[in-house]
């Protein structure tokens, strides 16, 4: 439960209150009590002093006797007789005193005959003194019995007194304590009040820190909220819808709006305007999806374009507060561009989609003209050659030398043209043809094409060295195909050197193999190394190096759809370097 | 009635039918060659029907089938014969131009006993041909019902 802090000052001021009230009551009572013991007291002082003028009285009526009674001056009588007259006064006053006090009453009583019969043993003495003279009273004074009497009396007295100051030091220890308890009480309450004040004030301070931090808290986060609202780059703005007579939305004004509202909208000064009167044109369905909003409570997200604004917007809306005041928030988002670049990739697509379907086709047209070139020209070229060396045979002697060099010529032609198609439908094949991937041996494979070179290189000298090479993940039969070509070239141009030396290795790189094929041929000049590549690009005339200018075309295309590449070092005169590389994580290449 | 021959060439072109019986005529078998100018007439002769009709039973040696014919072609021949229980052992060698893998992968699938890609180089090719007619025709055990070697 939760004590506001108006309630904790009364709760805390009526128990100050409380606790005064109670301390002055306990006061009141604690002095009323000893104002009483102090009464007791002092009447006891009195009880005293009145035991005491007793005693005075008595001695006085003695002493004027006395003197009577030597003298026989009547001054002394008349003292006696005043004194005398005063003792019954005494005694009553005494008994009025003592009156609630039984024990002092008896001894009272013990002490009233004895007076009595001092005064008429006193009385008599004068009496004796009047009638028979100063010796006879002299023999009645000498029996002794009034100085016996007044020591009785004394004595009763002092036993009064004793009495009476006893009580007074009970009462007075009564007093003391009511004193102390008074002491301690108001001093007592003057502290619990005091320490109620104080928790009150305490408790009442801090409740009111309590409330001054969370009011700084919701200051702040209102500060938060404001800086959010300030920065985002979503445009935000309140609006109150307005509906016609038919209760059908037909325009809203804007009640608040953020600072990039103006950027969002391209609107100046929208704030407090309607927007009918900012944009007349603004479509009708904006208005009624946003006083759909305030009617039925529930928020939309839509995208849509508002045309006067020449914006599209992607907008989040939701009732803003009481129904009855048809609000409507809005969170907004300009995607204008995004809507233009997506329509864009759309068109992109669609355009690369169509330059697919080309490709496909185009495709299909070079595979179906690579099988009709793989099947129908080739035809021709060998009828060529066969009848040719049918026509050689059929009239070897009709024909002179010259002629049968001619019949050489076409021959040789012939075969070149068809070697020019091999090459160019492996070609084909090795761009077409789908990679299958399994592990290759290179070491392996390098004996295999070497070993296909002897035919080659009988009756060379050639020097032939290999590195270990790695085993590879690629197409066997397409890596055989590149293996094949570099040695099979390297083999070709070193045919000038005794001895030729090639030398085959491997370079181990952080993500791909390096591998080479050296020869110490007669090499090329490094400002045609980007031709070497090229489909029927040479360096060499065929009269030099038979060759169709496809095989290093190949390598590339092969090595590039293995995701490697192909690059050569060379020097005219001094042998070439090709290199290729291979991923160590097979990846689909171009091509 | 005509005569019986051990060897059935199916071939469209005139010039490769010239050159391939050049080519058996070094190992004397070209008058045993009989030539089919497309994949139907082949058939035709191998089930005696059309303008083959009416010749002795018993069946060829081995079938020499270009690939690529009018009507029928080669491989359509290949999977008739292959199909068929009465030819299925006939040794069939499909002598072509192409080179193209699936032609080859095609072909063996149907059951070729050998494939043989003709090279431009007559000498080449005469080579082939000499050494396809020599095992086929005369190193080769024919199954029973096959015609026999005349002369």
């Amino acid at each position: 439960m939760k004590t506001s802090v108006e309630n904790k000052i009364v709760l805390g001021f009526a128990a100050s209150v409380l606790a005064l009230v109670g301390i002055g009551w306990l006061s009141y009572r604690t002095t009323t009590h000893l104002v009483a013991a102090e009464d007791w007291v002092n009447h006891t002082y009195k009880v005293i002093a009145t035991i005491e003028s007793g005693r005075a009285i008595l001695t006085d009526a003695e002493t004027a006797q006395r003197g009577y009674l030597l003298t026989c001056d009547e001054i002394f009588l008349r003292d006696s007789t005043n004194a005398q007259a005063q003792v019954n006064g005494w005694l009553e006053k005494l008994r009025n005193y003592v009156s609630d006090n039984p024990a002092q009453l008896k001894r009272l009583d013990q002490l009233q005959p004895l007076v009595s019969r001092r005064l008429a043993i006193l009385n008599d003495r004068i009496k004796i003194r009047q009638e028979r003279g100063l010796q006879a009273v002299a023999t009645a004074v000498s029996t002794r019995e009034g100085k016996d009497l007044m020591d009785q009396i004394q004595r009763g007295i002092s036993e009064m007194h004793y009495a009476e100051d006893h009580l007074a030091v009970q009462r007075l220890k009564t007093v003391h304590a009511s004193a102390d308890i008074a002491e301690i009480v108001i001093v007592a309450g003057s502290f619990f009040a005091c320490a109620v004040g104080l928790v009150a004030i305490l408790f009442i301070r801090r409740d009111l820190r309590l409330r001054g931090q969370s009011e700084e808290k919701l200051r702040q986060s209102e500060k938060h909220y404001r800086t959010l609202f300030d920065s985002i780059d979503e445009g935000f703005c309140i609006i109150e819808m307005i509906f016609d007579d038919q209760q059908k939305p037909v325009d809203y004004r804007f009640l608040e709006i953020n600072p990039s509202f103006e950027k969002q909208t391209g609107l100046h000064d929208a704030l407090g305007k309607r927007m009918r009167e900012i944009a007349p044109q603004h479509e009708a369905h904006w208005f009624e999806k946003y006083g759909r909003v305030a009617m039925m409570g529930e928020a939309v997200r839509f995208q849509d374009r508002a045309e006067q604004l020449r914006r599209t917007y992607d907008v989040y809306a939701f009732r803003f507060g009481e129904p009855k005041y048809r609000r409507v928030a809005i969170l907004f988002n300009d995607i204008t561009k995004a809507k233009e670049a997506e329509a864009e990739i759309f068109r992109s697509s669609q355009e690369i989609q169509a330059a697919n379907g080309k490709l496909q086709t185009a495709n299909k047209e070079l595979e179906a003209f690579s099988y009709s070139v793989s099947h129908d020209l080739r035809a021709p070229l060998r009828h060529v050659d066969g009848f040719v060396d049918l026509l050689r045979k059929q009239s070897a002697e009709k024909l002179d030398e010259r002629s049968r060099r001619y019949l050489d010529i076409i021959a040789d032609s012939a075969r070149r043209m068809g070697a020019l198609i091999d090459d160019l439908l492996i070609f084909s094949r090795m761009s077409r043809m789908d990679l299958r991937r399994a592990k290759v041996a290179s070491e392996s494979l390098v004996h295999e094409v070497w070993d296909a070179q002897q035919e080659e290189i009988r009756g060379r000298r050639v020097v032939w060295k290999m590195d270990s090479l790695p085993q590879i993940e690629a197409d066997a039969a397409m890596i055989r195909q590149v293996w094949a070509n570099l040695i099979g070239n390297a083999v070709k141009y070193s045919r000038t050197r005794d001895p030729a030396e090639i030398e085959i290795g491997c370079n181990e790189e952080k993500c791909e193999f390096v591998f080479f094929v050296r020869d110490n041929g007669v090499g090329f000049d490094m400002q045609y190394v980007d031709k070497l590549f090229g489909v029927f690009q040479r360096l060499h005339r065929s009269d030099e190096f038979e060759g169709t200018g496809i095989g290093l075309a190949n390598v590339r295309r092969i090595v590039s759809r293995h995701g490697g590449r192909t690059w050569a070092e060379g020097k005219v005169g001094g042998g070439a370097t090709f290199f290729f590389s291979l991923p160590k994580t097979p990846t689909e290449g171009k091509g | 009635m005509a005569p019986l021959k051990r060897i059935l060439l199916a071939e469209d072109n005139e010039h490769d039918v010239e050159l391939t019986l050049a080519a058996l005529e070094e190992h004397n078998l070209a008058n045993e060659v009989v030539v089919a100018r497309d994949g139907a007439e082949a058939l035709d002769y191998l089930y005696n029907r059309g303008k083959f009709a009416g010749h002795a039973n018993g069946f060829p040696v081995v079938v020499m089938l270009d690939l690529k014919m009018p009507k029928v072609d080669g491989l359509e021949v290949l999977r008739v014969m292959k199909s068929d229980p009465y030819f299925k052992h006939i040794p069939v060698v499909m002598i072509t131009s192409s080179r193209e893998e699936q032609d080859l992968v095609r072909s063996y699938q149907l059951g070729v006993n050998a494939y043989v890609v003709k090279p431009v180089d007559f000498q080449k090719f005469v080579a082939s041909i000499k050494q396809v007619g020599f095992f086929w025709a005369i190193v080769n055990e024919p199954p029973p019902g096959a015609v026999k070697r005349s002369g």
